[in-house]
């Protein structure tokens, strides 16, 4: 049985998971276009975590910090009533990144991420991009550059499904 | 029932460490002052260092800049204050007039001497030219020496406490990101979010405060 305490403590010893870190992050929208020297120095900002099956990433309403890329395992993006009713809105895999709004804004989470199974994420927080900004100027803009584009995508994709339905009507 | 067994082998563990710990302070209380006072140093320094390092795309360089600058600042302060001491210091030897001192001294003393009952009077007359001149002399100059040597070896210290401190501030500010990841993962998953926001504002809020009251 894995304890998370132990995981998470000694979880940057393990070299291969290492080389698995980066290779995530390469696929990560945010991270695109970076090159490898500066995926590394992201890397060192990145925080690996375990959660186990059921185990919160972060509740509902809670204070973001930042965003979560899930590296193995499987998440619940759910919204929960008072209740306690659950609306599963995502299921994410590996790969898959969510929260990343709050790196831009510091609202309360609009939902709940849970973990469904054992799993392995990688924790990127607004914190540490205001330190690589002021520390790596050009690392940091790629980032937020990055954040923009998945962001203006977004916005995109919500005028389409917008103007589906008013034309629908 | 195993939440209480837990909760016991955690009280039961942190009085273990109570009891450790105030068996060997005494051995470690000079290490766990620098560890303080380098931590405190490196929170002072970061923004800088990070600023720097911006602008220069060298952490190590960055941080060899401001550890200098602020030792040369420190040095500079330092030796003005030293001059200024002297300067007093030798102003001060330059307005007495030797001859007055001499005199008002002998005054002094005969007057005192003057001043007894008569037996005591006589008694330093016939005391006086007994007293070992020499033995006196060289009593002072053991005494002399070894208070040097005592000072000696107190300023050794200082300058091993002072070049331990300013290697671990910069091992400290060069490995910062590491270090504070590091104690980052210990947090559980329950108060990860929580914990970590609390430790970015104490870290803010700790900088700025002591980077103001050094101003």
């Amino acid at each position: 049985m894995k304890n998370p305490i132990w995981e998470n403590l000694f979880r940057n010893w393990n070299q291969s998971e290492e080389k698995q870190t980066l290779n995530t992050l390469k696929n990560i929208p945010i991270f695109y276009n970076l090159q490898t020297a500066e995926i590394k120095e992201v890397k060192k900002l990145i925080h690996n975590r375990f959660y186990k099956k059921d185990e919160y990433i972060f509740q509902q309403n809670a204070l973001g910090v930042g965003m979560y890329i899930v590296q193995k395992g499987k998440v619940n993006i759910q919204l929960e009533d008072k209740n306690n009713s659950k609306l599963v809105l995502a299921e994410m895999k590996e790969g898959d990144f969510f929260g990343e709004m709050t790196i831009l804004d510091e609202k309360p989470r609009s939902a709940a991420a849970i973990a469904t199974t054992d799993c392995s994420i990688l924790g990127f927080f607004k914190p540490d991009l205001m330190s690589l900004l002021k520390r790596k100027p050009i690392i940091g803009s790629k980032i937020l550059y990055n954040l923009t584009k998945i962001i203006a995508q977004r916005l995109q994709n919500t005028y389409a499904k917008l103007k589906a339905v008013q034309n629908e009507k | 029932m195993k939440n209480e067994l837990i909760k016991l082998y955690r009280l039961f563990l942190l009085i273990l460490l109570a009891i450790v710990l105030y068996f060997i302070w005494p051995y470690i209380d000079n290490l766990i002052y620098i560890l303080a006072l380098v931590f405190l140093l490196t929170t002072i320094l970061l923004p800088a260092v990070d600023w720097l390092e911006g602008k220069i795309h060298s952490r190590i360089a960055a941080i060899i800049i401001v550890v200098l600058t602020v030792l040369l600042v420190l040095g500079f302060f330092l030796v003005l204050f030293v001059m200024q001491l002297s300067d007093e210091a030798v102003q001060f030897s330059k307005n007495i007039d030797p001859q007055i001192f001499n005199t008002t001294l002998n005054s002094i003393s005969s007057g005192t001497i003057e001043k007894l009952p008569d037996f005591m009077q006589q008694f330093f007359q016939e005391q006086i030219p007994k007293i070992n001149i020499s033995q006196k002399i060289a009593d002072f100059a053991k005494s002399v020496i070894s208070q040097l040597l005592l000072l000696a070896s107190q300023i050794g210290s200082m300058l091993f406490h002072f070049f331990m401190t300013i290697i671990l501030t910069v091992i400290l500010l060069f490995e910062y990101y590491n270090f504070k990841k590091t104690i980052v993962n210990i947090l559980p998953n329950k108060y990860f979010e929580t914990g970590l926001q609390l430790i970015y504002k104490i870290e803010k809020q700790v900088s700025r405060y002591l980077g103001g009251q050094l101003m």
